[in-house]
């Protein structure tokens, strides 16, 4: 989770004049209850700055995708969608991506963040992270918005057992019992009251 | 009818608990992995530890990536993944995920951390990787090896890039592995570090390299000077384009510093290694300018960058060479050239690499063994060359102008003073020509572009002569095709007629006029192509202005003379 953010200053950094600054990196991440996580970038560009980027990425948008497909080998990337609005100079890129959160077992889940970030709680499943950094002239400023999953509990900020930053949280996977189980299981149970109500209310 | 019921209950609870029994067991919902394994074509051995840190550039540099879906309905467990490199590593401790819920992915990466014998390497050679795959998929466990074979390239070799053909859009996209020359810098090399420190102790009398900008040329002076009177010249490599996997890239063989200092000659690009191997070697920063046709180095410190052309140092038939102070005049334009984006003169600018940075970042050097024979070379160096002639005024040198005139003996070019010209002949025997004293000569300054075999470049005017050898070939077409093929796949648009036949000391020369554009600009060109017993042999006259009858440019193409 922590070099998405850094994937998209690469980008941000092409369409900047770098000098005098500050660019604002919009990111809101929905992670679904398998861990995926869908990743949504917005940035209202500057007049120079949406001609810079039209220039390296307007006609071309799958340079940005090979890109961030580069820069983030530890995911499994899909379904990119590249939107731009130029009357209101925005620009929307979106993608999944894949095992981004790590499955702990027993309904654990954990991502790394970085540090630096500072997080925010929202609600117990909306995080917000933030960070700023200059470089040169230009000042970055972070804003990540994380989405967990609906039913997600214990959500906590941590260490894990390398000194890292982690976010926590429990969520239970869904019952792995098939139909077949269960309706056996409503049959024998069934089966069971009706013995006992024989035994013990029906007369001979 | 009280038993009927109990009986009742009973077959009811009998059925129930069968299927019970058989839901968990014979129709339990199971897991099923759907595994995909991207591996990376070939590996580079002098960037080996770059392959074994997950940490550099985002972790790029992975071998192999597998990526582990599980498609069935119920969880998968205990999934372990270890790999083995036969001859090198063998199984690695196995990472293990404890549970894939249905619907989940996992992404595996693997970093080898191949052992130093991999150096040992001289020539591509065919490796594998093995992947063992142990999991419970909720019935059973499973184990599967899958092999995914790969390539070990040869010790001295780099591959420019490793974007599939189909991704190419501009002339960056053939360098994008140019950060892995980093790797080639070797300031921990022990025969290095032993030259430097004689570099210091014979010329620089003790002195460390202090932190002021007068040390720092001083140093600077010491060692262009060193390899002035040393006679290391500036000479020509393998490069050659090569399918590698998916993808096309240029393969060019470069010899590591201890190597051009001990053997005594290096393309552009080495020179520029050996420089900053010394100059970090002796504690400071240094980084490479790197464009498509010419690389060059430079000293990084108090926020200020000091460039020098290095393969100011000539070689034979180049006409002569420049001295100290006219190569870090020539850096310095350069250096500008390429903040600009380039130039006619240095081509596209890739990047500058800043390679104290970049080694920070992970992409270090191999550790390489001492050799006492390389030592021993560099200490017959320094005695032939004795104490005097390594201070500063002790050797002479060419100033600017390349007059013609040389301090040393052998080669077969640089006869010049015909009016201010230079007499440049191939090593080989195959062509030669004349073109005005003070342009440039870089060698094979087009790795993508083998067949070109030099260019003759203006410092100033924006004009310049290229010559290219097709060996084995005899048809003009297909030579010539070839050339714009590999410009156009550069970004360059090229647009160009037939312009007849012409006579030239006495050779027949198809001629062909255009006009090349790239967004450094146009340059309009005539070339002239013949065929001779080694192959077609070809030379291009060009110039940023529509005008290529000037007395400099109608001297080149009337010196031109195939010999065989």
């Amino acid at each position: 989770m922590k070099k998405i953010a850094f994937t998209f200053l690469l980008f941000v950094f092409v369409c900047s004049l770098s000098f005098g600054e500050k660019i604002v990196i919009n990111l809101d991440v929905t992670v679904n209850k398998v861990g995926d996580a869908k990743i949504v970038y917005t940035q209202k560009a500057t007049a120079m700055q949406w001609k810079n980027m039209v220039r390296v990425y307007g006609n071309n948008p799958s340079l940005l995708k090979r890109e961030i497909i580069a820069s983030l080998p530890s995911y499994k990337l899909e379904n990119f969608s590249f939107k731009r609005d130029d009357m209101n100079r925005t620009m929307i890129f979106s993608f999944d991506a894949r095992g981004v959160v790590k499955y702990l077992g027993d309904g654990r889940w954990e991502f790394e963040y970085d540090k630096k970030y500072t997080p925010k709680k929202i609600t117990e499943t909306k995080w917000f992270f933030t960070n700023s950094e200059t470089n040169g002239n230009v000042l970055y400023e972070y804003d990540l918005s994380i989405s967990l999953p609906k039913g997600a509990e214990d959500v906590k900020l941590t260490q894990n057992e390398f000194s890292k930053s982690v976010l926590r949280y429990t969520l239970k996977p869904e019952t792995g019992l098939s139909w077949l189980t269960i309706i056996g299981g409503v049959l024998f149970f069934a089966g069971i009251v009706t013995v006992l109500l024989a035994l013990t209310v029906i007369k001979e | 009818m009280r038993k009927k019921v109990i009986l009742l209950g009973l077959f009811y609870g009998g059925i129930g608990l069968i299927m019970m029994v058989l839901g968990l067991t014979v129709f339990r919902k199971c897991g099923q992995l759907d595994i995909k394994i991207k591996t990376r074509p070939a590996v580079m051995p002098m960037a080996y530890k770059v392959y074994g840190n997950r940490e550099v550039e985002d972790g790029k540099y992975y071998l192999s990536k597998i990526v582990f879906t599980n498609d069935g309905k119920g969880t998968v467990r205990d999934l372990k993944v270890s790999y083995r490199i036969p001859g090198y590593i063998e199984w690695t401790t196995p990472m293990e995920y404890t549970e894939i819920l249905p619907g989940q992915t996992v992404v595996d990466l693997f970093y080898p951390k191949f052992p130093s014998k991999i150096l040992d390497v001289l020539n591509v050679t065919p490796a594998s990787v093995e992947m063992k795959i142990t999991y419970n998929d909720g019935k059973r466990d499973r184990e599967e090896i899958r092999r995914a074979d790969f390539q070990i390239r040869g010790r001295n070799e780099l591959l420019y890039t490793d974007i599939p053909e189909e991704e190419i859009v501009d002339i960056r996209d053939l360098y994008t592995n140019v950060d892995l020359l980093a790797c080639f810098v070797t300031p921990e090399d022990p025969v290095i570090k032993y030259f430097t420190q004689q570099l210091q102790k014979n010329v620089m009398k003790g002195a460390g390299v202090g932190g002021s900008q007068k040390e720092i040329i001083r140093f600077m002076q010491a060692l262009y000077e060193f390899e002035l009177a040393s006679k290391l010249v500036y000479g020509g490599t393998l490069g050659l384009p090569e399918k590698v996997g998916d993808h096309y890239t240029m393969v060019q063989h470069i010899r590591l510093p201890r190597e051009v200092l001990t053997g005594g000659a290096g393309l552009c690009v080495e020179l520029s290694l050996l420089f900053c191997s010394v100059a970090q070697s002796a504690g400071l920063n240094s980084g490479i300018f790197c464009t498509s046709r010419h690389a060059f180095p430079a000293i990084i410190a108090n926020g200020n960058i000091i460039p020098l052309e290095a393969t100011g140092i000539g070689g034979e038939g180049l006409g002569g060479r420049m001295s100290f102070k006219k190569a870090l005049e020539t850096g310095m334009k350069e250096a500008q050239m390429f903040f600009q984006g380039g130039s006619p003169q240095i081509g596209v600018a890739i990047k500058f690499l800043p390679i104290g940075q970049l080694q920070g970042q992970g992409l270090r050097p191999p550790d390489l063994k001492d050799d006492p024979d390389l030592k021993k070379k560099i200490d017959k160096m320094f005695a032939d060359l004795g104490h005097d002639n390594m201070r500063h005024n002790g050797v002479r040198v060419n100033e600017p102008g390349f007059t013609g005139r040389r301090n040393y003996n052998g080669g077969r070019g640089g006869n010049g003073g015909n009016g201010g010209f230079v007499r440049y002949s191939d090593p080989n025997g195959i062509y030669g020509f004349s073109y005005p004293a003070g342009w440039r000569i870089m060698r094979s300054p087009n790795p993508y572009l083998p067949s070109l075999q030099l260019a003759a470049v203006s410092p100033s005017s924006g004009k310049d002569v290229e010559v290219y050898f097709f060996p084995g070939v005899s048809d003009i077409n297909y030579a010539f095709s070839s050339i714009y093929n590999t410009l156009t796949q550069m970004g360059t648009r090229v647009q160009y007629q037939p312009a007849g036949t012409v006579t030239i000391n006495g050779r027949q020369y198809a001629r062909i006029a255009g006009m090349s554009s790239s967004n450094m600009g146009a340059i309009y060109w005539t070339a002239y192509f013949t065929t001779s017993s080694q192959g077609v042999v070809g030379f291009v006259i060009g110039s940023v202005s529509n005008s290529l009858n000037t007395p400099d440019l109608l001297t080149i193409r009337n010196s031109f003379r195939v010999m065989r």
